[in-house]
């Protein structure tokens, strides 16, 4: 136990583990609930168009798999302090965790209330789903800049 | 009611297709992460633990969109065949 690596580095490192999947499971919980009431409430009349409104839910699971991602990855190279896991790891880590937790939370609220409307929209005019996929795309990116963020800090050691 | 069976048909096919996909989307990337990972990179090219693990992941994350790519296109593709006019029946 030195200066470089003491007793509460890896404590830092299982936080960012842990707030990477907490979160983004978190924003996926959000996207996944409120896009199925959406689902649930146009289901009733158009039956047919289930298999084209389920696309909110599943980029809404996919913001999961990020934080995943993440959160496999980081907990892949915890350690013990004295096998030289270093403070500046610990930090890394939380750091990584943080960004992709908290983008996966921002892109699961944006899928939830885009999914919603929209998948209430392509009901009445269907012709919507091509600008419904695209917003909901442009929400999931967010989440993806959040996991480019984290996996590039996670190299950084 | 020989209706309502007639119409169960197409909707358990719905149901199969989303589930064969939601599997797929599910399952595909997490299995193409660590056969990557093990086979792949620390198998083949012996890379370094923490470089083999951020290439498994890209390859897992493109794995991922390219899944959820096929849903779309079945999905659009499916709608837009089903959505041809139905002759309406008139009294």
């Amino acid at each position: 136990m030195s200066a470089e690596n003491p007793i509460y580095g890896p404590f830092f490192g299982v936080m960012g583990a842990a707030s990477a999947i907490i979160f983004s499971a978190l924003g996926a919980a959000y996207g996944t609930a409120k896009s199925g009431t959406g689902i649930a409430a146009m289901s009733v009349m158009r039956p047919e168009l289930i298999m084209k409104s389920i696309i909110p839910v599943v980029m809404a699971g996919i913001i999961a798999i990020y934080g995943l991602v993440v959160a496999v990855l980081i907990a892949g190279s915890l350690d013990s302090p004295s096998n030289n896991y270093t403070l500046y790891k610990g930090f890394i880590h939380l750091g990584a965790g943080l960004a992709v937790g908290f983008s996966g939370l921002a892109a699961g609220f944006a899928i939830g209330i885009v999914g919603d409307a929209g998948v209430r929209g392509t009901a009445q005019q269907p012709r919507l789903f091509v600008g419904m996929i695209l917003i909901l795309i442009f929400a999931e990116v967010l989440g993806l800049y959040g996991l480019i963020v984290a996996i590039y800090l996670y190299t950084k050691q | 009611m020989i209706e309502g069976r007639a119409n169960e048909l197409p909707d358990f096919q719905v149901f199969q297709t989303v589930i064969k996909y939601c599997l797929i989307i599910i399952v595909v990337p997490v299995l193409s992460f660590f056969s990557a990972k093990s086979v792949l990179f620390d198998g083949i090219l012996r890379l370094e633990p923490i470089t083999s693990s951020v290439y498994s992941a890209v390859v897992a994350v493109v794995v991922l969109h390219v899944t959820l790519g096929l849903y779309i296109y079945r999905a659009y593709s499916d709608s837009e065949k089903s959505e041809r006019p139905k002759p309406v029946k008139k009294d």
